[in-house]
């Protein structure tokens, strides 16, 4: 275990290196809260690819800030960084690890705690100093089979392309303002997540993929209005668990107040698809999504109206109906039906012909257009 | 180095791969396997040896305690850390010319221009 004060640092277009094992430790001298322990790359890097080092690893190292240094890593303008396996960030106030711009850095089998899982401190929301376990600001990044457990954001993206698979966040944070993934960019892809008491963020969605992920403990997906624009969303085939802790329970929720949103409302949704969910919980945790199926019974006028705002996470102003389809059918009784639905209102009603009281009716509506058929 | 021992290995596990799929005495050779046997045959132990050694020596290993860190955290070791990063980056070797990385053992002050534009420039 080494105690350093300042960082030690790789300059620009240097590569070929591997730094192993052992613990690197913030002294309580540490001279600039605004460095990290160790800093790879520079800004200053003026190639086409905007990366100026390559092929540089971090194995096997305790990476300890000490709650004086910014955090563990900061790597910039690099491509080609491997931080991992089995590299444990702690003590960080900014970030265990930063990614500035750069390509396809991969961190992997790590983990990141600015306080330990025993430790209260991690459940002070003014302790825990805004941080993030991972932040990047940068393309094509990967982040592979690591775990959050204390910080206030687990993993934030602020750049497009980036995978995040096999990451677990149980932070902790959401009861505190922290959130468990936070992306404030399109086009990135959150495979095998888990949401651990957490919310995975989503700053105006477009190209972003959620699937085969698990939500627990009040986990839920939340879409912040920026621009107000939703183009590609799609998520598909998550489990969402026990959301004791959430108003109305609903797993996908929309927050114009958020840190990120710029006060405005959604203006278009397009090709938002929730898919395959399951849910399972109290009985107030419930599903929303922009195309929902709906089923009800018809009353004596032989007529039905769905009401579909309660189970959509948009308002009718912001993404009102596009299309629906129904059937209807009677036990024992030949009837037509017809339908009318109000756009806005988020509401479609069925008449059957002849009128017919009981009637079976079940309509989908989808509330986000839909820019190819497939 | 060890890339090209490995690349060497792998080509044997290929041929002994491909020998497992021969047809038995008598039968004709296929001329993949042939190739391989005639690549196995000009394989030269003492030449990948003198590779691996070239690749020790280029790239070495630093320990910390060398340079007169204390690897008990009792002291301040930064002064130990900066003298190991100033050998390391003597040492470093270059990359790629195309991203304007450094030669062989080069000292770098600033960023050298790229001599060319990447191949899988995006």
């Amino acid at each position: 275990m080494y105690l350093i004060s300042s960082s030690i640092v790789i300059p620009p277009n240097y590569g070929n290196a591997q730094f192993i094992h052992g613990t690197l430790r913030a002294s309580a001298s540490w001279s600039d809260p605004s460095r990290f322990l160790v800093e790879l790359g520079s800004s200053d890097c003026h190639n086409s690819q905007a990366s100026c080092n390559m092929n540089v690893a971090f194995t096997g190292i305790l990476f300890d800030g000490s709650h004086v240094a910014a955090g563990s890593l900061l790597v910039t303008a690099t491509m080609g960084t491997v931080v991992g396996p089995m590299t444990y960030h702690t003590g960080f106030v900014v970030a265990g690890v930063q990614l500035d711009g750069g390509h396809e850095t991969m961190i992997t089998q790590s983990w990141f705690c600015e306080y330990f899982w025993g430790d209260k401190r991690k459940e002070n929301a003014t302790l825990l100093h805004g941080s993030s376990g991972v932040l990047i600001d940068g393309n094509d990044h990967f982040m592979l089979d690591s775990i959050v457990a204390g910080a206030a954001n687990g993993v934030v993206l602020h750049g497009a392309a980036n995978l995040l698979q096999g990451v677990h966040t149980w932070n902790d944070a959401t009861a505190h303002g922290g959130r468990g993934i936070v992306s404030t960019a399109g086009q990135n892809r959150f495979i095998g997540v888990y949401l651990d008491f957490t919310d995975l963020t989503v700053v105006d969605p477009t190209s972003t993929v959620v699937a085969d992920s698990f939500f627990l403990g009040g986990g839920r997906i939340e879409l912040v209005p920026k621009t107000g624009t939703v183009h590609g969303f799609d998520v598909r085939d998550c489990e969402f668990q026990d959301a004791y802790n959430i108003p109305g329970g609903a797993i996908i929720i929309t927050n114009r107040t958020a840190p990120w949103a710029s006060g405005k409302a959604f203006q278009s949704v397009t090709d938002a698809t929730v898919d395959g969910t399951t849910v399972q919980s109290v009985p107030a945790f419930q599903p929303l999504a922009p195309k929902v199926t709906l089923t009800a019974v018809t009353d004596a006028t032989g007529s039905a109206t769905l009401a579909f705002a309660p189970h959509m996470p948009f308002t009718g102003q912001e993404a009102p109906i596009q299309s629906v389809q129904f059937s209807v059918a009677s036990n024992g009784a030949w009837v037509t039906g017809e339908a009318q639905f109000d756009a806005a209102a988020l509401t479609v009603t069925v008449r059957t012909t002849p009128a017919t009281a009981g009637a079976a009716v079940t309509v989908t509506a989808d509330q986000s257009k839909r820019s190819v058929n497939l | 180095m060890l890339s090209l021992t490995s690349r060497l290995e792998s080509e044997t596990d290929r041929a002994i791969f491909h020998e497992s799929l021969l047809p038995r005495a008598g039968k004709a050779m296929p001329a993949q396997i042939e190739r391989y046997r005639r690549v196995m045959a000009g394989w030269k132990p003492s030449a990948t040896a003198s590779v691996a050694a070239a690749g020790a020596s280029e790239s070495p290993v630093l320990f910390p305690s060398a340079y007169g860190a204390d690897p008990t955290g009792k002291q301040d070791s930064t002064a130990a850390f900066q003298d190991l990063m100033q050998d390391l980056l003597s040492r470093n070797a270059g990359v790629s010319p195309w991203l304007g990385f450094a030669r062989a053992g080069a000292k770098l002050t600033a960023a050298a221009a790229p001599s060319a534009a990447p191949p899988d420039a995006r």
